[in-house]
């Protein structure tokens, strides 16, 4: 490539397919939306019959899912995806220029990793047994992160202030949670957040991603 | 300027008259404050936070959480870290936790260019392969280390067991290496910082024969070992990583700049 040239830029549309209900999947169509990416969504499914896994095994050696192709490159895993996605979204990274911010984003996107995954991620049909049972202590420091939460986003539009990665990513923590009834209603201040997360789709995709970001119900997407 | 003693100023023994001796003598420093670290000299997360700390030319002076007395969950330590999140940091009135957090604000705070890749495709790349040492990697090499180096217990087979897990990671990044310099690719990123510091502790454990016997892994790590940091101060990071007795008596060692 010669000093002013530029990256060929890649016309096909990004494919991804990962595991419906599983958390690292949410997390990265979370942040595909609020990040403009207008990517196809596909899930592995179940049933072996019209399995998919030959699709995403090949990308790993470590059969990790979610996967992601675009054109021809192809990635693998949570922390990829979302670095990719950010990167080649609409407009300006939702990852924040001044360090002390950046340090504040990943520290809430950590939290929520340490302290909701757990209980998520025991509910998922694919949880291996040799994985330690959540304590009550787990689901009393779920419930304080939640508080904080709340409390955070009451007074401000999003949780570092303006928006940045840690919105999208811990809404879908709370999609979860409330997909199974584990999200306490008092917490009106994380509803309202969680809509105004919504609010960073792009209008032409929010049709497409409304599917994913209901509270309401579990929803069926083929 | 009056300022109260925290666990950072008890741990890292850095008191109000240090604070003040610093930048004392009229030499100018780059960074303003000196950052203070509490973490766990045989965790694999510190010694990343470390490694960026040098790498960025930042000052640092550390103390130690021992987590095997529970101590991340002592009223005084939650009191700056509210959920117990290790490794914790403090840059004068800005207190941050958890791996990600520490090492995203030093490597922008720092004084070279980010570390961060600035390729799509190199940020994805870099993303997988620090997903893989975090997942497959951190969790054994910590298990070994307790059994290795602290005198832990664990049975046998599941020492076996660990060994064969870590044979088809090392295999991975082995073939990952295959013609490279670095893991992403010509550039030094956050990837080799998540790799070697878990790897520096496998060597403390008979299960350094994995990385002996890979030539690609053992050609990367003696490059890293020699390695200056990439602010342009004369330090080699990795020769500031704790040694096995150190980590022992639970020290970790300052990141400390000289040529500014």
């Amino acid at each position: 490539m010669g000093l002013f040239s530029r990256a060929p830029v890649v016309k096909e549309e990004i494919s991804f397919l990962g595991i419906e209900g599983q958390l690292a999947t949410e997390r990265c169509i979370f942040t595909a939306g609020a990040r403009g990416a207008d990517m196809q969504i596909c899930y592995a499914s179940d049933s072996p019959e019209v399995d998919h896994t030959t699709d995403y095994q090949f990308l790993s050696p470590f059969e990790r899912v979610p996967g992601l192709r675009h054109g021809d490159f192809a990635i693998a895993g949570v922390r990829g995806i979302i670095a990719y996605l950010d990167a080649r979204g609409v407009g300006l990274s939702l990852t924040p220029r001044k360090a002390r911010l950046l340090g504040k984003q990943n520290y809430w996107i950590e939290l929520a990793g340490v302290l909701l995954a757990p209980i998520i991620q025991a509910c998922e049909p694919n949880f291996e047994s040799n994985n330690p049972a959540p304590k009550i202590g787990d689901y009393r420091q779920a419930e304080n992160f939640l508080g904080k939460l709340n409390s955070t986003v009451e007074h401000s539009d999003f949780i570092l202030g303006a928006a940045s990665l840690a919105d999208p990513q811990i809404c879908a923590y709370i999609k979860l949670l409330q997909c199974r009834n584990m999200l306490p209603q008092e917490y009106t201040a994380i509803r309202q957040w969680y809509d105004r997360v919504f609010g960073l789709i792009p209008n032409t995709l929010r049709i497409k991603y409304s599917a994913y970001y209901t509270l309401e119900k579990p929803r069926k997407v083929a | 300027m009056d300022h109260q003693a925290d666990l950072f100023d008890q741990k890292t023994r850095y008191d109000s008259m240090q604070r003040e001796a610093y930048g004392a003598d009229g030499e100018f420093k780059k960074t303003q404050y000196v950052l203070q670290l509490l973490g766990t000299p045989w965790d694999p997360n510190t010694l990343k936070c470390i490694l960026i700390a040098a790498e960025q030319g930042m000052e640092m002076v550390c103390g130690t959480i021992d987590t095997r007395k529970n101590e991340q969950h002592s009223p005084a330590f939650l009191q700056v870290s509210e959920f117990g999140l290790t490794p914790c940091l403090k840059e004068n009135d800005f207190v941050v936790a958890g791996t990600d957090a520490i090492m995203s604000f030093i490597d922008k705070r720092g004084l070279g260019n980010s570390l961060w890749p600035r390729r799509s495709v190199d940020a994805a790349i870099q993303g997988f392969w620090i997903d893989i040492a975090t997942c497959e990697l951190d969790g054994r090499v910590r298990s070994l280390v307790d059994v290795f180096v602290l005198d832990g217990e664990l049975d046998e087979s599941r020492i076996s067991h660990i060994l064969n897990e870590l044979t088809i990671v090392l295999d991975a990044l082995e073939k990952q290496l295959d013609n490279r310099e670095f893991v992403i690719g010509k550039h030094f990123s956050w990837a080799d910082i998540h790799w070697v510091s878990c790897l520096y502790l496998l060597k403390l454990t008979p299960a350094k024969l994995l990385i002996e016997e890979r030539s690609n892994i053992y050609r990367w790590m003696k490059c890293l070992q020699a390695r200056k940091s990439s602010c342009g101060q004369s330090i080699t990071p990795y020769s500031l990583l704790p040694t096995a007795e150190q980590i022992r008596q639970g020290q970790l060692p300052a990141v400390r700049i000289s040529d500014y």
